[in-house]
């Protein structure tokens, strides 16, 4: 029964925060500020959603997934951003005005020839 | 199949709906947004709402099996945003 | 024996930190986009790197994409500076020191 009711509330929250991530990547000004919102909250939203899975199915094959699912999803998750920033940095994808500083603009020894092998 | 008891079924509900809801915003951004990363970083969000709702029917229907298909979408939607970065840079070296 | 003990330490407080620093994140973005203005100052910092190997890298990468207002862009192509993305960015100099004495001294830690 108590179990019951935290698998429900954290099911709630879970998809209360993958709403988030979705009104963020509306709201958001600018690429960079919404990579914030749809990588953080949607990660978190779907842990939320696991542990939820796994409190109300408690069944070894099923707790051994979700963990595999969360491992995955936050190994991941962060390097899908990086990856995809740094491109959108290089194609000049626009900042939002009120961004102040920015050091990747004019970065020393930058060598285009090197960089076109790394992924 | 395990009898269902309320709570979890409005639960499960309740967060249907506010997936989907989160579907449609998801949506308008892809369609507004203005460069094609911007597209990439809404195609990622989707992925992760569909995990999200392969859940909420995990609950609803109550059959585990739901939970490989939550498995399979979370392993393939990274390879496809590595994909869209490469492609993006190749494009971007081509040019 | 002992060493081990240690680790299993470390690493467990690791993982504390790092799901606290998870809610709290959340928990800071959660403000940010219920509430109407947007009040955030971004900025693009360049962080040097003391780490060297690969997996410290992966893991500073992963640790500073899920804490509170910051997310990692770019590593350079010799893998001693990292440039990261800050919502509330007040000095750039004060961020680059509270990174270098916070999440890599961990990171460092957790690894050695």
């Amino acid at each position: 029964m108590i179990s019951e009711w935290i698998s429900a509330v954290l099911l709630v929250l879970g998809a209360f925060f993958m709403l988030l991530a979705a009104i963020g990547v509306l709201r958001f000004p600018d690429l960079y500020i919404r990579m914030h919102s749809a990588t953080k909250a949607s990660s978190f939203g779907a842990l939320l959603m696991l542990v939820a899975v796994s409190i109300y199915f408690p069944v070894a094959y099923v707790i051994t997934e979700a963990v595999l699912v969360i491992l995955f999803i936050f190994l991941t998750a962060p390097i899908a951003s990086h990856m995809i920033g740094r491109i959108a940095h290089l194609l000049k994808v626009p900042k939002w005005e009120k961004t102040t500083t920015d050091e990747l603009e004019n970065r020393i020894n930058y060598d285009e020839k090197n960089d076109k092998n790394k992924i | 199949m395990m009898l269902l008891s309320t709570i979890i079924t409005s639960a499960a509900n309740i967060a249907m709906g506010m997936l989907l809801l989160a579907f449609f915003l998801a949506f308008w951004r892809l369609v507004k947004g203005p460069s094609l990363p911007d597209r990439v970083v809404v195609l990622d969000l989707i992925a992760s709402l569909v995990i999200g709702i392969t859940l909420a029917i995990t609950f609803l229907s109550g059959e585990k099996v739901y939970l490989n298909v939550a498995v399979m979408i979370a392993l393939i939607t990274f390879m496809g945003t590595v994909a869209f970065a490469i492609y993006l840079k190749k494009r971007y070296h081509d040019k | 024996m002992r060493y081990i003990l240690v680790k299993i330490v470390q690493i467990i407080a690791f993982a504390g930190f790092y799901l606290w620093e998870l809610i709290k994140a959340n928990l800071v973005l959660a403000y940010d986009i219920l509430t109407p203005t947007h009040h955030m100052k971004p900025g693009i910092v360049e962080i040097p790197l003391d780490i060297k190997s690969d997996y410290e890298i992966m893991t500073l990468v992963n640790l500073i994409t899920m804490t509170p207002g910051s997310l990692s862009l770019d590593v350079s192509e010799d893998k001693k500076r990292l440039y990261v993305h800050v919502l509330y960015l007040e000095d750039a100099d004060a961020y680059r020191e509270e990174v270098k004495s916070g999440l890599e001294r961990r990171v460092k830690e957790v690894w050695s």
